[in-house]
């Protein structure tokens, strides 16, 4: 077996969030109902024209001055001309030699760069379907959703630095909230064309493209088998040919398409319907205003500023609510390190079993703040906070109601007594050593005293009762 | 009948909408011109009783309240059949209104049929229609003009009071001289082209079709302005100014003498007018020809690439493969010309990145260029509106280079995106002639007000 160098460029289309398809004012939203976003425009009806949709470009911009790129001040529609069933008119709207912006890059965690060639948009197709009776079906729900398209250069080496590079997009877009990018949902796409190459030549080798990836799990697989299908070829002797391989979920297998067309045959044009897009220097400043701190600088902010470590910082800031939910509950807090953990467990434990985002929880971040005072503070440790969680997790109530309630019990001061004393048999050695100048081990006996009382009292009537006992003994 | 006093003729009760449409319709039938593909008598009678409501309480009559007109049939009526003269969409019912249809019928106007016309405006004699070919009104062996030959013969032959047509190349304008009628084609921009099919966007011009420049200028002030739905659409207002100097060609190559000398002999009729002529040279002509050409073969090849069977129009869906189907949708719904201008456009848009379509570009900013230098000494260019005078049927249809050249006083025109009229001069052997004003970019208002004077003062003489 040689050694061979991989060369992996991505292009990955992302729905750009809007109520309104791109040229139309047709419903972007998913149904499952075929047909019914649609009208004489989106469909492509002699005589119809395209209007665009404003609401796209601040969208769009707003992510390529995240990526880094170079804005278009001029840029401009072109049609892409081929024909397939699921295209309406016969060619796509999107931008061909005047894209929107291009020249960006983004860093992976290796420090490793990833130019971004080029950002434009785009109008999506439909969709075609086969049924079981090999009928073909065409839904156009999806024509003319606004589409971003972001084509790198071929600078992946392999396929965890795909997946990584997808991830942070993924996560960069829906910080900006320009996208839900939801792979399953089809609204983020990544296609990686990949060539191999043996270590001494210098030039890329011919590429391939895989398509009908729908997960990063899919992407991984494709990647995977692609490479391997490549490396035998060429060990065999054989040549690569540019095609286009279809990634088969069920069967994990890749088989190819047509033959990949060259780019003369889609016939590029500009598009006349539709006057060149032109950006102020205003808009484009404004929209700068508008961009919020990115998910890696946040990482590296919340790592410094809270002591939190690189996995830790990483899985709070997956996602920005989450984020922003994070820093709002711990808002004067001394001891954040030790509260990192319900970000950690406790809180993806919840949002998991109700199927929700933190926006959608029943109590806000203000109360979980106070919460966390109770623990910082000291007045309940955090097997008790733990269990606060949980019940205001579901009842959305204040913890010091909560607190209070378990507090009320049946049992009397005598008992609690009784139960003290206990506890102090039980810790000899601590309570002895304690007497002797070891004044950390009172927080301990708390501790105790709380565990035997199931949290039945208050920290602050265990402490004060507590306290008196050890002086009387 | 002019607009205003067929509005008069309402409002003082000679006659009532509905008994017009009656007339109408008779005359249509009994002069058997085939300017019609469709007649929509029960959305006009329909419109005229309501139009007639009005007119009998004498509250809110609309600006063209019962006023017969016709449309070209690329443009969408929702409920109506729109064929584009193509066996393609024979059966194609439209499920929205064009723009212009629309603001008719909110002033009113009620509407006779949809106008034959050359396949997917392709064509400059009605010959490649697939619902037959339309008789010029003045002599029935004799072509209309084309591709808007169905609304100018309709027009001409008082079937209706002002037709909508499309100019992309002059469409509107030659038959208009053909037919001895005025042809409208404003400047790019002015009116929306929302459900009108299009054939070359960047070219692509709704137009007039009236009896006179007066009416011509009602009906345009109806059509005007932003829809919201052509983002192609500036309706700037120009100064209102006097138009004095004209600019005229003192030679012309390929031109009938006859044409020609109808030509000379208007100009000095203007001059006695007291208008200012000034000779000037158009060596632009040729090029036109080459930019006009590529430029609408490119953009109807793709335009024009929806009509796939799938989803409208002619469908086969028996038997073939995706590929096979597609060539047999499009190889038996798409006449010879259609076929011809899309292979030649695909062909040019294919060769070197759409090298062919840039270059298209440069000559229009080019001619647009040479267009604005002349206009600095000029108010107006006037121009025979065709190189010859209205020609038989068949006599030219097999040549297409000889067919190509009757767009060639026309088609700059489009490519400068500036306004132009042609209406009647003369007649020669009782067929009529036509003479074309080009306007300075965004000048139409001028320019209709202009040619309206002009109008009436030589009628008076006559
Ligand atoms: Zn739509």
């Amino acid at each position: 077996m040689s050694n061979f160098v991989v060369n992996i460029g991505v292009e990955t289309h992302i729905q750009i969030k809007t109520k309104s398809k791109i040229f139309c004012d047709c419903s972007t939203e998913f149904t499952d109902k075929p047909n019914v976003n649609v009208c004489p425009i989106c469909m492509g009806l002699p005589g119809t024209m395209p209007t665009l949709n404003f609401e796209v470009i601040p969208l769009a911009l707003k992510t390529a001055i995240a990526l880094n790129c170079i804005i278009n001040r001029i840029s401009g529609f072109a049609r892409k001309n081929y024909f397939y069933p699921d295209l309406p008119k016969g060619y796509q709207i999107t931008q061909h030699k005047f894209p929107l912006a291009h020249s960006g890059y983004i860093i992976l965690k290796s420090g490793k760069k990833i130019r971004i060639r080029r950002l434009h948009i785009e109008e999506d197709t439909g969709k075609m379907i086969h049924d079981q009776d090999e009928n073909s079906l065409l839904d156009f729900n999806r024509a003319g959703v606004p589409l971003m398209e972001i084509v790198t250069e071929p600078d992946f080496n392999s396929k965890e630095e795909v997946i990584e590079y997808l991830e942070r997009l993924q996560r960069i877009v829906r910080y900006l909230d320009v996208s839900s990018a939801n792979m399953e949902s089809g609204e983020f796409r990544g296609e990686p064309n990949i060539s191999i190459r043996k270590k001494e030549e210098g030039l890329l080798g011919v590429k391939t493209e895989i398509k009908n990836l729908n997960s990063f799990k899919a992407i991984e697989k494709g990647i995977t088998f692609e490479i391997e299908r490549q490396k035998m070829l060429l060990d065999g002797g054989q040549k690569i040919e540019s095609v286009t391989m279809l990634y088969d979920e069920k069967k994990q297998t890749l088989k190819p398409m047509r033959k990949k067309e060259s780019i003369s045959d889609y016939r590029y044009f500009p598009e006349p319907d539709l006057p060149d897009i032109i950006l102020s220097e205003d808009l484009i400043e404004k929209i700068k205003n508008t961009i919020p701190e990115l998910p890696e600088k946040k990482v590296e902010r919340f790592k410094r500023e809270y002591n939190l470590n690189d996995e830790e910082s990483e899985i709070i800031c997956q996602y920005k609510d989450y984020a922003d939910f994070f820093e709002k509950s711990i808002l004067g807090i001394k001891n954040v390190k030790r509260l990192t953990n319900f970000y950690i467990r406790e809180m993806p434990v919840i949002l998991k079993e109700k199927r929700m985002g933190v926006k959608d929880l029943p109590f806000d971040s203000d109360k979980l703040n106070a919460l966390f005072k109770m623990v910082d503070e000291e007045k309940i440790n955090l097997n008790l906070a733990q269990n606060i969680l949980k019940e205001i997790s579901s009842t959305g109530e204040h913890p010091d109601i909560i607190l209070k309630r378990a507090f009320e019990s049946d049992l009397s001061e005598d008992d609690l007594k009784n139960l003290i004393i206990q506890v102090l048999d039980e810790n000899k050695k601590e309570v002895e050593r304690y007497k002797n100048g070891e004044e950390k081990l009172f927080g301990f006996l708390v501790g105790q005293c709380m565990k035997k009382t199931k949290n039945r009292f208050s920290p602050g009537k265990v402490n004060e009762i507590l306290r008196n006992i050890l002086t009387k003994k | 009948m002019d607009l205003e006093s067929l509005k008069r003729s309402y409002i003082e009760k000679e006659q009532t909408p509905t008994q017009m449409l009656d007339g109408i319709y008779k005359k249509i039938e009994d002069d058997e011109l085939n300017d019609f593909i469709l007649l929509s008598k029960n959305y006009a009678y329909e419109q005229a009783y309501l139009s007639e409501k009005r007119y009998e309480k004498k509250d809110g009559i609309l600006k063209l309240d019962g006023i017969p007109f016709s449309i070209k049939d690329n443009f969408a009526v929702k409920g109506l059949r729109m064929t584009c003269g193509s066996k393609m969409l024979s059966d194609f019912v439209s499920p929205y209104d064009s723009t212009v249809y629309k603001r008719l019928k909110e002033a009113g106007a009620v509407l006779i049929g949809k106008n034959n016309m050359d396949e997917f405006a392709m064509g400059s004699s009605n010959e490649t229609s697939f619902f037959g070919i339309v008789k010029n009104p003045f002599d029935k062996s004799y072509v209309p003009g084309g591709s808007s030959g169905g609304s100018a013969a309709a027009v001409g032959a008082d079937h209706s009071l002002f037709s909508i047509g499309s100019d992309t190349g002059g469409s509107i304008r030659q038959p208009a001289s053909f037919c001895g009628v005025v042809g409208f084609k404003p400047t790019y921009g002015k009116i929306s082209r929302y459900g009108l099919v299009a054939f070359s966007s960047s070219l692509d011009t709704v137009g007039i079709i009236t009896k006179s420049v007066k009416d011509c200028k009602e009906v345009f002030d109806v059509l005007r302005g932003d829809d919201g739905h052509d983002s192609t659409i500036e309706d700037l207002k120009p100064q209102r100014r006097e138009l004095k100097n004209i600019g005229f060609v003192e030679k012309l190559e390929h031109v009938d003498k006859n044409v020609f000398k109808i030509y000379i002999d208007y100009c000095s009729k203007l001059e006695k007018l007291g208008f200012k002529l000034k000779p000037i040279v158009l060596d632009f002509i040729e090029i036109s020809m080459a930019a006009y050409k590529i430029q609408t073969m490119c953009e109807a090849s793709s335009n024009l690439a929806r009509f796939d069977g799938i989803k409208y129009g002619l469908q086969h869906f028996s038997g073939d493969d995706l590929e096979g189907m597609y060539a047999r949708v499009r190889g038996e719904g798409f006449g010879k010309e259609v076929k011809r201008r899309i292979i030649s456009g695909t062909y040019f848009l294919m060769h070197n990145d759409g090298e062919y379509y840039n270059l298209s570009f440069k000559l229009r900013d080019y001619i647009a260029n040479r267009i604005d230098i002349l206009f600095k000494d000029i108010d107006l260019l006037i121009l025979p509106t065709s190189l010859s005078l209205p020609f038989k049927m068949g006599e030219k249809i097999e040549d297409p280079l000889m067919m190509h050249l009757s767009d060639s006083l026309t088609a700059f025109a489009n490519l400068a995106n500036v306004p132009a009229i042609s209406i009647n001069a003369d007649y020669f052997n009782s067929l009529p002639v036509g003479i074309q004003f080009v306007g300075k970019r965004n000048d139409d208002d001028n320019l209709l007000d202009s040619l309206s004077t002009i109008q009436m003062e030589l009628k008076k003489d006559e």
